[in-house]
């Protein structure tokens, strides 16, 4: 039987090279995208016995193609090479996966259930009652069973995780492993470029192999520009070939579908959705985006820690999650560390030189500020707009804060913050001025790796766009599965939420299929 | 040679800023930016070929207008970037980088084109002893366009 680590996801997968004329197809469902949520879908149902077509515009990528290698691997699976951002003030990078398995092919494999009390929150104030978290404990389950999600050993977690845990204890923090979805991982230390152990549990080895095997016809390098609508009923899904070296456009497909699920991530579904005019009765297409703001701080030590010799994201410290505020691992190669860091000339080789002495951990914000989406113009596939608002720069400084007092806890020489009104920390007295600074949203250099929210779900169709069963209030048989229904920013990474909310659809669209 | 999105003009202006950031010689290792300019500039160019033509064309404009911009604007020199010697070079970029807002946003841009392509070099790596945890995986073929 074939690898689908190196084989790739098996037989049913054609990529443009494969599509020699225009296609038609028929089938029960339609899916677009393969990401988190479209593959749950797309495998739940074609398990079912459903008749599945999924589509997706990026390439199917292996073992054969990783060379752990930044420049190759943006230009290779990210979308618009890693360039894709939120303008704004600051602009803020959100860099989205583009091929097989979407960006979970290129996420740091971090797992958490969705918060209870994220859950609450939807309900009590968002609209959302009905939904409760036990009720979603069995879905959490299968996810996390299909994808193995797991807790690591310390050494295959790094030695950054020993020295926050060391700093952290000074302090009277606690340090805690992250839960990952692989299966034999030893510690690569490049998960967002294409784990070349093929241990990631991503999507393109996991619920798309078994979406293909149970036999889903699954297109590659299909842009997907029109939905048709009749009656109110989706009615047929339109896309084209395009070859990714050269933009060429070439056949064309046509999908005749009962269902159709939208899963292209909170930032192209709804500028899908309003470029096609739909779904859109509630005027809340596109807004309410939240993105987990992010910054990373940077720490010299004395000792080598060789940071790449373990998982990119090994430990956390949940201390200041009920503030909003969760602090993570981060470690990043040589090519990508370099732009993190302040210094040019002599400063910055003795930096490039000392990479094997460097430890890095992330902030990530559970943020207030809503940005908006629209659809995407001139080659790009939307348009985001996201301003850091006071409240979060303050979360903001407050993580990084934390962290840099966590690193010079445990040894180290200088602190690099992100922060460009105070950008290095020499010593404690510096770490108090950086504490007492009063600082504003363009201080930070922020990146954000979850767009949320962009077509809320809830109960009344005049506030919401979509159901709690993620089907559009407006029409029948069209489905968000992806992270575009959550009504608030979840505080941790949101890949099993998306899946288990998927498997949640997918068990709806099943029971209901004859209906449509 | 010849690129397949950046013009000469465009090549020599990033190199120029290249060798600003990453100057030959120094305590730390001997290899600058200028050092492998034909090699990191192809990866450059294809980055950028993958990039919405926009994109590419913003970044190709800005880098016209910068290299003119940043001697005016920080030395209150009119001379291009591309006519300055790599001390000068870094002497302009240490300036921005201590400068307020949007300055050291700006030499971001310099770090996005330069250190994907300059780093993800073999002999860079042997440079700064950087060596990844473990080989390729055997199947190893390239990457796919």
């Amino acid at each position: 039987m074939s690898d689908p680590r190196i084989e790739g996801a098996l037989t049913m997968i054609k990529e443009h090279r494969d599509i020699s004329n225009h296609i038609t197809e028929v089938a029960d469902v339609c899916i677009i995208g393969t990401g988190a949520g479209g593959a749950v879908v797309a495998k739940e149902l074609a398990e079912k016995g459903l008749n599945v077509v999924a589509l997706e515009e990026g390439s199917h990528f292996t073992l054969r193609n990783f060379n752990q290698d930044p420049g190759d691997m943006m230009a290779m699976m990210y979308r618009d090479c890693g360039t894709t951002v939120a303008l704004g003030i600051p602009p803020v990078s959100i860099t989205l996966g583009k091929c097989i398995g979407g960006t979970t092919a290129v996420n740091s494999a971090t797992c958490f259930r969705t918060p209870p009390e994220v859950i609450a929150d939807w309900v009590n104030d968002h609209d959302c009652q009905g939904l409760d978290y036990a009720g979603l404990i069995p879905s959490f389950e299968k996810v996390e069973k299909e994808i193995n999600v797991t807790e690591l050993t310390e050494d295959v977690l790094g030695n950054i995780y020993q020295i926050v845990k060391r700093g952290a204890k000074e302090l009277g923090l606690e340090a805690k492993p992250l839960k990952h979805n692989v299966k034999g991982c030893e510690g690569a230390g490049v998960c967002q470029w294409g784990c070349i152990k093929g241990a990631k549990q991503s999507m393109d080895v996991s619920y798309v192999a078994q979406a293909d095997k149970a036999g889903a016809r699954i297109y590659a390098n299909c842009r997907v520009r029109k939905l048709a609508v009749e009656n109110g009923r989706v009615k047929t899904v339109e896309g084209i070939f395009i070859e990714p070296s050269t933009g060429k456009r070439r056949y064309s497909i046509k999908v005749k579908a009962r269902v159709v699920c939208v899963a292209m991530g909170a930032l192209i579904t709804p500028a899908f959705l309003l470029k096609n005019r739909l779904a859109n009765s509630s005027g809340m297409v596109g807004k309410g985006l939240t993105i987990h703001p992010c910054g990373r701080v940077v720490a010299e030590m004395d000792e080598v820690v060789n940071g790449h010799h373990g998982v990119s994201q090994g430990g956390q410290i949940d201390a200041f999650k009920n503030e909003g505020v969760m602090l993570e691992g981060i470690f990043i190669p040589p090519a990508i560390m370099a732009m993190a860091l302040p210094g040019v000339g002599e400063d910055h080789k003795y930096l490039a030189k000392h990479y094997r002495n460097l430890a890095a951990f992330g902030v990530m914000v559970s943020d207030s500020t809503h940005g908006r989406v629209f659809p995407g113009m001139f080659g790009y596939s939307y348009l985001a707009f996201y301003s850091l608002n006071q409240q979060d720069a303050e979360k903001l400084h407050k993580g990084i804060a934390v962290i840099a007092q966590i690193f010079l806890a445990a040894g180290a020489k200088r602190v690099f913050t992100g922060c460009y009104a105070m950008p290095t920390l020499n010593s404690r007295e510096d770490l108090k001025a950086f504490k007492n600074l009063k600082v504003r949203p363009w201080n930070f250099e922020v990146m954000a790796f979850h767009p949320l929210g962009t077509c809320r779900m809830g109960n009344d169709p005049r506030k919401a766009v979509l159901d709690l069963n993620l089907e559009s209030h407006d029409i029948k048989g069209l489905f968000v599965p992806d992270g575009s229904p959550f009504p608030s920013s979840l505080g941790v990474n949101p890949q099993v939420t998306i899946m288990a909310f998927a498997t949640r659809t997918a068990d709806y669209i099943a029971s209901n299929i004859n209906r449509y | 040679m010849s690129y397949k999105v950046l013009s000469k003009r465009e090549a020599q202006i990033i190199a120029a800023m290249a060798g600003g950031v990453i100057p030959r010689g120094g305590k730390s290792f001997d290899l600058g930016a200028a050092d492998l300019e034909d090699k990191w500039l192809f990866r450059t160019d294809h980055m950028l070929s993958r990039m919405p033509i926009l994109t590419r064309l913003s970044l190709k404009m800005i880098i016209h207008v910068l290299n003119y911009a940043w001697p005016l604007l920080y030395m209150k020199e009119f001379k291009p970037l591309t006519d300055m010697d790599e001390q000068e070079r870094t002497e302009l970029f240490h300036i921005i980088e201590q400068a307020t807002f949007p300055g050291p946003l700006t030499i971001l841009v310099v770090k996005m084109l330069v250190f994907p392509a300059f780093y993800g070099l073999p002999e860079v790596k042997h440079a700064i002893d950087y060596q990844e945890k473990f080989p390729n995986s055997p199947d190893y073929v390239g990457p796919k366009d």
